[in-house]
């Protein structure tokens, strides 16, 4: 390095915030985010997490791209029975995946490390019954605890094609604020009572998930995905949404911050630690001072679709889809065509049966 | 000669219609394949059950009005025993699609494939069948409706439930429901539909069974 010379002499224009924020403008980022590898064209993405992580399904789908639906609602099933049942929204019916440690028990049951027994089941007085992972999977709950039990195998069976069928698993970390079980550990996605479940004190313990335990569940559930598929490449994202509420006694705005950040940390820390994991900066997209807040709801909470169409530009933007397509098909045609053709033959024996009537031979 | 009883419905009438015969019941059938029940083949209007696109049915509801002397079969003034809608294996053929299946007493739970609720599987049922309860309904109105649940042979676990949920949106509906399984077979040393009343097909009962069915309806006084 010559006299007079320096590090920062010799950084992009994107390493500098006039050039590459304050000049361009919200809307004229550019190479905010390059993808770090190159995936085939026709790449196959799941994407799990918190509720923001919908919004990357939803483009991905847009935009005819290969979104793993590995357990869709059953064929003709209407749009708005779907959505009520929690059908297409992430690439298995886990619902939101709020925290590190709940994405760790899905990863154990996708593995066969723990079985879907081992998830609390909650039974409400009109003998409805809710499994704690997913209280809201079932408007109404399911009819026995064997259908609830039945329901998460499934679940975790697709949960598990996620895992060994995509190119990229797309996981959206939403919270570090959690409810566990302070006898069994078991993770709650909500706060038991909060509309389903009942509270008891002495067994429902609240849980701000630090660094570290964040940390340690992501990376032994990552562990445990790349043995069933070492191939796999995880693209990482921190919700921008802040809390809806927080019970750690900070104030909501303190908590979020705390949680964004730890989150965000954690994010980055794995990132730079394996090169099959990548973070796409999302909550930078919305949450950071250049917005001015521009892309939250009059809330302050909610994202507004522009928001979104600005992140989900980015990413489409620093996709590098340039390897040859692997041609591996993520449909059930197959599945379709076998079942079509039973229930022509059954037309077929209903039919024939209605014509030979007029055979007065 | 006017019916003692008006048969509507698929060839699960067929059994129906052969048991009559044997008890002489006199009786008229307007029948239609399953697929003329389905997604909006039929309506309903003042002249009653109206077919659409099926030529056969058009014809044999001719018929019996020619025979008859009524425009609306309905107004035969005679019981109206019916299987409308239980055409179960393309009413959950969606599931097979998927590889979804319900849990049920009667089958190993799924070890592999997805799984559909029951809540679900009620809601999906509901939404592919409002129609046919619909009309089922607009029938009731102008005739004693009776309706006969075909026995649930040739059809998978889903098939099971679904005959299960739709017997229960149907009662709900108003509508008089008469499960030969529950009201005729519910005391068979075996589960399930006697073998002895199957036929070859394997989706639909004998003759035997019709008359079985026919001869207890009439014993109850329902016809």
């Amino acid at each position: 390095m010559k006299s007079g010379d320096n590090p920062y002499k010799h950084i992009d224009p994107r390493g500098f915030w006039r050039t590459a924020v304050a000049e361009p403008g919200l809307f004229g980022y550019s190479d905010l985010w390059n993808s770090a590898w190159a995936l085939p064209k026709d790449a196959i993405f799941a994407t799990f997490g918190s509720c923001f992580a919908q919004h990357i399904s939803r483009a991905l789908l847009a935009r005819k791209m290969n979104w793993l639906d590995a357990e869709p609602a059953p064929g003709r099933t209407p749009a708005e029975i779907a959505r009520s049942f929690n059908y297409g929204i992430f690439s298995a019916r886990t619902g939101n995946i709020y925290t590190a440690a709940q994405l760790l028990i899905w990863a154990r049951l996708a593995s066969g490390q723990t079985g879907p027994e081992s998830v609390e089941l909650w039974t409400d007085p009109k003998d409805r019954v809710h499994d704690m992972l997913r209280p809201k999977i079932e408007p109404t709950g399911f009819v026995s605890e064997t259908e609830a039990r039945a329901s998460v195998g499934a679940t975790a069976r697709a949960f598990k094609r996620c895992i060994t069928e995509a190119d990229v698993f797309v996981f959206t970390l939403g919270l570090t604020e959690g409810w566990m079980n302070a006898r069994t550990g078991q993770s709650y996605s909500i706060c038991p009572g909060t509309g389903v479940g009942s509270f008891d004190p002495e067994v429902h313990v609240f849980k701000n998930y630090t660094y570290p335990e964040i940390l340690r569940d992501l990376e032994l559930a990552l562990e445990l995905m790349w043995q069933l598929n070492p191939n796999l490449k995880v693209l990482l994202t921190v919700s921008p949404v802040p809390l809806v509420a927080t019970a750690s006694g900070d104030h909501v705005l303190v908590a979020t911050q705390y949680s964004k950040s730890v989150l965000r940390a954690v994010a980055g820390d794995v990132a730079r630690s394996h090169a099959a994991v990548d973070y796409f900066p999302s909550y930078e997209i919305i949450a950071t001072p250049p917005t001015r807040g521009a892309f939250f709801e009059p809330n302050m909470r909610g994202i507004a679709p522009q928001g979104v169409d600005l992140v989900m530009g980015h990413f489409f933007k620093g996709l590098n889809l340039s390897l040859p397509a692997h041609g591996r098909t993520i449909s059930d045609s197959a599945a379709r065509e076998a079942a079509d053709k039973q229930s022509a033959q059954e037309e077929l024996v209903c039919e024939e049966m209605i014509l030979e009537r007029f055979n007065e031979a | 000669m006017k019916p003692e009883v008006l048969l509507i419905g698929d060839s699960h009438t067929i059994a129906l219609e052969d048991g009559a015969n044997e008890l002489g019941i006199a009786n008229e059938v307007f029948r239609c394949g399953g697929a003329g029940w389905h997604d909006g083949k039929f309506g309903f209007n003042a002249d009653g059950i109206v077919p659409k696109n099926s030529p056969m049915g058009r014809r044999a509801i001719e018929g019996i009005r020619e025979r008859q002397g009524v425009t609306n079969i309905l107004t035969l003034g005679v019981p109206v025993i019916t299987t409308i809608g239980f055409h179960l294996g393309m009413l959950v053929r969606g599931l097979r699609w998927t590889g979804h299946q319900v849990v049920s007493d009667d089958a190993p739970l799924p070890d592999e494939g997805l799984v559909a609720s029951e809540a679900f599987l009620t809601a999906y049922v509901q939404h592919h069948r409002t129609q046919h309860i619909r009309v089922l309904k607009r029938m009731a109105r102008e005739a004693a409706v009776l309706v006969i649940p075909p026995p649930p042979i040739g059809i998978d676990v889903n098939g099971h439930k679904a005959r299960e949920i739709l017997i229960q949106l149907m009662r709900k509906g108003g509508l008089t429901v008469f499960d030969p399984m529950v009201e005729l077979f519910a005391d068979e040393a075996e589960p399930g539909f006697p073998s002895r009343f199957v036929k070859d097909d394997p989706n639909h009962a004998t003759a035997d069974y019709g008359k079985v069915v026919m001869a207890a309806l009439r014993a109850r006084k329902l016809i």
